[in-house]
């Protein structure tokens, strides 16, 4: 009669009797999804390191972003040149580059640090990656869910809305929104709201119209998915009951409808932030971009193609650093999407 | 299906219409006109300016003979001489009106850039370019990435998966204007596929259409595995196999049909973003398409230009979503219109 394994069980039951029925909230479950994902994990690291970099850019970057030394223009560190092959030294038959190692990884045609660049650009891209998103979820998730819970004529109208805006061209309105905004806002008068409007574009390099533009642009697929998703929750039981129990619209809808469909909007909006990062650095390019000297990974990328022949690591470094930032958020975004999505339970 | 179709036809009248205001409205209260320069033209040039492109006239005025210009079809009795404030896309014939009689539609107005040239002009020399681009990264994007999602769904957990999702998620991160120096620099200086050719033809448009398509590649495969995983789970595989057919015969008869339907879905939006997005390939490249003169329009605020771009691109992706919308029908029996 003294087998262990009966006692065993009812002894560990007894050890931790709380673990057994604590139940675990979606997102801490969803967590410890995310953190058995090593790519989702790698991705994450890299985002808190690219913040890192961004937020201590003025500490850590070795010079400052607009100190042009035009004696070092197109100047390489030596280990560079064997990365290159055609970059020949100056001094070597027809040899026409700088060697100089102040510069950890070179500097551009102006004879700025590309390093110190590279961080401050940081900046750019990761508010793009942030605030764009947050426009489109506030935009769509206020239109998503007054179309969804409302209905009838309310719904009609908002998703025909929809439809016109999706018609739209996106490049080709960025475009047009970026010159509206710029010069528009360009107002030489102090005290009327669109001149503080400029001035606090100007502050931040150019880069409130770019999230403006971008974030107005891109918010209807966001709408199309709260819709969808508040009308299948709409009927769901507890829906029902806490309408009922005399909850308030409001109630309903903020605190019952949409903590139930944030996990797959979080999701479709880390999925999409490489296109938000992919379009700041593509106006960049054509020169709507953050204004010169403010960095930019698009426009470096930019001014480093014109002569990417003569110094391609003009071109290499800002392009390796933003595919890596797309990279990242692409694993956390499909990380995400396990850990989320509900039928994944259970199945590992 | 007719009456769908019909409707949807309505819908893009209605969605141009829209569009058309929207983009009047805001070019419009953009701050400076065609002919603001740095060194101020006498009020008299720019006033006699205004006065031959109807730039005096009302707002509403102005936004109703655009369009008029456009959609009512005008008819000429008479030999017209060629202009750039009369040239007309469509130009038919009408014989049993006389000999030189003719009926002419859709002028998208002339530009404010050059006296010679009209906007069907710009549309004419670079509108091909500009949709060759697109229709052959579409091209590139298929081929490539339907075929890479059928193998790695097929070969789950190989090898062979494992490398092409690792190309997927390399495709769907490298911004184009990533690939577009990269591939100029490792293979078109090589090859001596740099630039454009004025008389060049399918070479002018590899690189180009590498560059667009292979995001799009990437999205499709990592597509069509998912959606090829999930449906050769389904019963009716099971059943298909039950009765003994081949497993060849089940794939591609049975599951490759019926996973392509999610994958047409983006076809459409995909295509639209395709023939908008040689924007980026045309700066990169170099290339005399449309994105050159619609960011020059912009800056420059020559409004037809603006304008006709931008109708002719939204009548484009309303037209490219109808046509996946009826694929949409072909592909599973399930969906009906009425």
């Amino acid at each position: 009669m003294t087998s262990t394994p009966l006692i065993t069980p009812v002894a560990s039951l007894n050890d931790k009797p709380k673990q057994a029925v604590k139940g675990e909230s979606l997102w801490a479950d969803a967590w410890k999804r995310l953190r058995r994902n090593k790519a989702a994990v790698l991705g994450l690291i890299i985002i808190l390191l690219n913040i890192g970099a961004a937020v201590f850019a003025p500490i850590i970057a070795p010079r400052d972003y607009d100190k042009q030394v035009l004696a070092d223009h197109d100047a390489v560190p030596l280990w560079l040149t064997s990365v290159f092959p055609n970059m020949i030294p100056k001094g070597q038959p027809n040899g026409y580059v700088t060697i100089s190692s102040d510069y950890a990884l070179g500097a551009d045609n102006l004879g700025r640090d590309i390093l110190t660049r590279l961080l401050w650009g940081a900046r750019v891209s990761l508010l793009v990656a942030f605030i764009g998103p947050l426009v489109s979820i506030v935009v769509g998730v206020l239109v998503g869910l007054t179309a969804g819970y409302a209905g009838g004529a309310i719904d009609n109208f908002l998703m025909r809305i929809v439809d016109i805006m999706y018609a739209f061209p996106t490049l080709l309105l960025i475009i047009l929104f970026m010159t509206f905004f710029r010069t528009s806002f360009a107002v030489p008068t102090p005290g009327t709201f669109a001149y503080s409007l400029g001035q606090f574009d100007n502050l931040t390099g150019g880069m409130l119209f770019i999230f403006v533009g971008i974030g107005l642009t891109s918010w209807m697929g966001m709408a199309r998915l709260v819709r969808g998703q508040v009308l299948a929750v709409r009927e769901k039981e507890f829906v029902l009951a806490a309408g009922a129990l005399g909850a308030s619209t409001r109630k309903i809808v903020f605190q019952h409808i949409l903590p139930n469909i944030m996990g797959p909007l979080i999701v479709a909006e880390t999925l999409t932030i490489p296109q938000y990062i992919s379009y700041e650095a593509f106006l960049s390019f054509i020169g709507l971009g953050v204004n010169p000297p403010t960095p930019s990974w698009g426009s470096m990328i930019a001014d480093g193609s014109r002569t990417f022949l003569s110094s391609p690591h003009q071109v290499f470094f800002p392009a390796l650093a933003l595919s890596i930032l797309v990279f990242a958020f692409n694993f956390l975004g499909d990380g995400l999407r396990d850990a989320l999505d509900p039928r994944m339970r259970g199945v590992d | 299906m007719a009456r769908y179709v019909a409707r949807r036809l309505m819908w893009l009248f209605l969605v141009l219409f829209v569009i058309s205001i929207i983009t009047f409205l805001l070019m419009r209260s953009v701050p400076g006109g065609p002919f603001t320069r740095e060194k101020a033209l006498p009020a008299q040039t720019i006033a006699i300016l205004e006065q031959k492109y109807n730039l005096d006239a009302t707002l509403p005025e102005q936004y109703a003979s655009y369009i008029g210009d456009i959609f009512i079809p005008r008819f000429y009795m008479d030999k017209v001489k060629p202009s750039a404030a009369l040239d007309y896309l469509i130009v038919t014939p009408l014989p049993f009106l006389g000999k030189d009689a003719t009926m002419r539609w859709v002028n998208f107005g002339p530009t404010y850039k050059s006296r010679s040239r009209s906007v069907n002009d710009i549309f004419r020399e670079n509108l091909p370019v500009s949709f060759q681009i697109g229709i052959a990264s579409m091209v590139v994007a298929m081929v490539i990435g339907i075929p890479l999602g059928i193998v790695s769904a097929l070969n789950r957990n190989t090898r062979y998966d494992y490398v092409s999702m690792g190309l997927a998620i390399a495709g769907v991160s490298v911004p184009v204007i990533v690939v577009a120096p990269f591939l100029q620099y490792f293979l078109g200086v090589p090859l001596k596929l740099a630039t454009w050719q004025a008389k060049g033809g399918f070479e002018n448009l590899l690189l180009p259409s590498i560059a667009l398509g292979f995001g799009s590649a990437a999205l499709l495969a990592r597509l069509t595995r998912a959606s090829l995983l999930q449906v050769m789970n389904e019963d009716y595989i099971r059943t298909a196999r039950a009765k003994g057919l081949s497993e060849r015969k089940v794939i591609v008869s049975h599951a490759l049909k019926n996973s392509m339907i999610p994958v047409v879905t983006v076809l459409g939006p995909l295509f639209a973003a395709l023939v908008t997005g040689t924007f980026v390939v045309e700066t990169v490249f170099g290339i005399p398409g449309m994105g050159k003169y619609f960011v020059t329009s912009i800056a420059g605020r020559d409004y037809p230009v603006i304008m006709g771009t931008i109708l002719l691109y939204a009548m484009f992706l309303v037209l490219a979503n109808l046509l996946v919308d009826v694929a949409y029908a072909w592909l599973d029996p399930r969906i009906r219109f009425d």
